[in-house]
């Protein structure tokens, strides 16, 4: 059975939200976890939440725009075995009300910073390892203003096939998240935020909300399964259903 | 390639898409013949349609008669599968042997009448099954699974029955007699409500989805398909 035991698990994206889920499930699987960010101070924080059983935690800045900063950040990372992207600046609105450069600058930070990092880790990586990119359901079921978003995570899930042919046999997958009770809400109230929580908890089968950790441990069931590539793995309360 | 001239059988072709399909068929000139269980129905419908179409009673699940029907008309060109009741209910409540009666309809239904027709190489055959087989609801967990079905059917019989063709239409909901037994109140109001839901704005006519119908009778390179013509139900 592969575990996680002794193995290095980079998580860029890693010191807040469902990328912080990842590190904490990666750590308490016997992972040695590399949590990478853009503000050294978040990934300080970060840091203090994570509580590994036999594997050891640091932290590593990187600018996932910035090509320089990711080469050097995989340079000095050196070795690592599964990664895990969930990094994506970069903000949207409606089709007609932004701009195309607009557009391109979340292009930019969803697919490209994803393409990006992979190029500069893979050297670093061994056959025998898993890279994994993260979606949403905006891929398969559009919202007014989601544009570009919807066709960035389209685009990040046909990477991920693309490259689980070509650089095979290190295998590629991407989890599909639900609405997930991350830092993503803070800009709401408490109050609308715990309504917001409720109602999205009520719409899918499961009746709850999805938690960071949700999503940590679909990240290691791909990272650990090494059977499974080209996927794209729903972990989002049976959303997708309803 | 043209439908002008070809035989076209349409089971279950006495309302709703299926008689839709009989007379866009026979419009562009095919030799089309519809199937019904309930002869009056089948009497009704014809006095609806102009000319270039037959209609005879066939029980889909009896075996027997299909193959007396297909015995009499020989091979067909385009076969279209449009019957097959099913029963509704919430899964604790409905008794199971509704759920198998449904999937004898509806799933055998189709299995019977692809078993015992001759379907031209050139020709095509078109199965049924819905919007419901990816998208849930309380209440439809026998015709979900029997929508499913139907598509693995659809796929799998593209392989084995090739060269002639096999798709199948993924309706979603569409204006038919199917709402009929539905007090119109809330008829009207179920057709507002989804028509206000999807990106088209409305729900769909029996009209739009002949016109699919005939898309894939003619087009000869599309097989082995789930074409959904719902809307855009799948989005939203």
């Amino acid at each position: 059975m592969n575990t996680l035991s002794g193995k290095t698990v980079v998580i860029v994206g890693g010191s807040s939200g469902m990328g912080l889920g990842a590190a904490q499930v990666a750590a308490m699987s016997g992972a040695h976890v590399v949590i990478t960010s853009s503000t050294a101070s978040k990934l300080e924080a970060a840091l203090a939440t994570l509580h590994p059983t036999e594997g050891t935690v640091k932290a590593e800045v990187i600018d996932v725009l910035s090509e320089t900063s990711a080469r050097e950040c995989f340079a000095r990372i050196a070795s690592l075995d599964h990664l895990f992207i969930t990094a994506s600046p970069g903000s949207t609105g409606k089709f007609l009300d932004q701009s195309v450069e607009a557009a391109k600058s979340y292009m930019e930070g969803k697919y490209w910073s994803t393409y990006r990092v992979t190029y500069h880790a893979i050297p670093y990586m061994p056959e025998e390892s898993s890279i994994t990119f993260l979606s949403g359901g905006l891929a398969i079921r559009p919202s007014p203003g989601t544009t570009v978003v919807s066709s960035a995570f389209a685009a990040v899930e046909t990477l991920a096939k693309a490259l689980a042919v070509e650089l095979s046999p290190r295998r590629f997958n991407t989890i599909r998240p639900g609405t997930i009770a991350t830092d993503l809400w803070s800009f709401k109230s408490e109050a609308d935020r715990r309504k917001f929580y409720e109602k999205e908890a009520a719409s899918v089968p499961v009746q709850r909300m999805g938690q960071p950790t949700d999503i940590g441990h679909a990240a290691v069931f791909l990272m650990t399964n090494s059977f499974v590539t080209g996927t794209v793995l729903e972990v989002n309360g049976g959303w997708h259903l309803i | 390639m043209e439908l002008k001239d070809k035989k076209v059988v349409v089971i279950g072709g006495s309302s709703g898409i299926g008689l839709a399909i009989a007379k866009a068929t026979a419009a562009v000139g095919a030799k089309v013949v519809i199937t019904g269980r309930s002869a009056h129905k089948l009497e009704d419908a014809l006095a609806g349609i102009e000319t270039n179409v037959l209609a005879y009673p066939v029980d889909i699940t009896e075996m027997a008669s299909l193959q007396d029907f297909f015995r009499r008309e020989g091979q067909v060109d385009h076969l279209v599968i449009a019957g097959g009741t099913v029963s509704m209910g919430g899964f604790k409540a409905m008794p199971v042997a509704d759920a198998i009666a449904s999937m004898n309809n509806k799933f055998f239904g189709a299995y019977r009448t692809l078993q015992a027709a001759t379907v031209s190489p050139d020709g095509s055959i078109i199965l049924f099954s819905g919007v419901l087989s990816r998208r849930s609801q309380s209440g439809t967990a026998a015709i979900a699974a029997i929508n499913a079905a139907i598509e693995g059917l659809g796929r799998a019989l593209a392989v084995e029955l090739a060269p002639t063709r096999v798709n199948v239409i993924a309706p979603g909901l569409v204006k038919t007699p199917v709402y009929s037994n539905m007090p119109e109140v809330q008829r009207e109001a179920l057709y507002q409500s989804t028509s206000s839901s999807l990106p088209v704005g409305q729900v769909g006519e029996p009209e739009d989805i002949a016109a699919v119908a005939l898309t894939l009778m003619t087009n000869p390179y599309i097989t082995g398909t789930v074409i959904d013509v719902d809307g855009g139900s799948l989005l939203v």
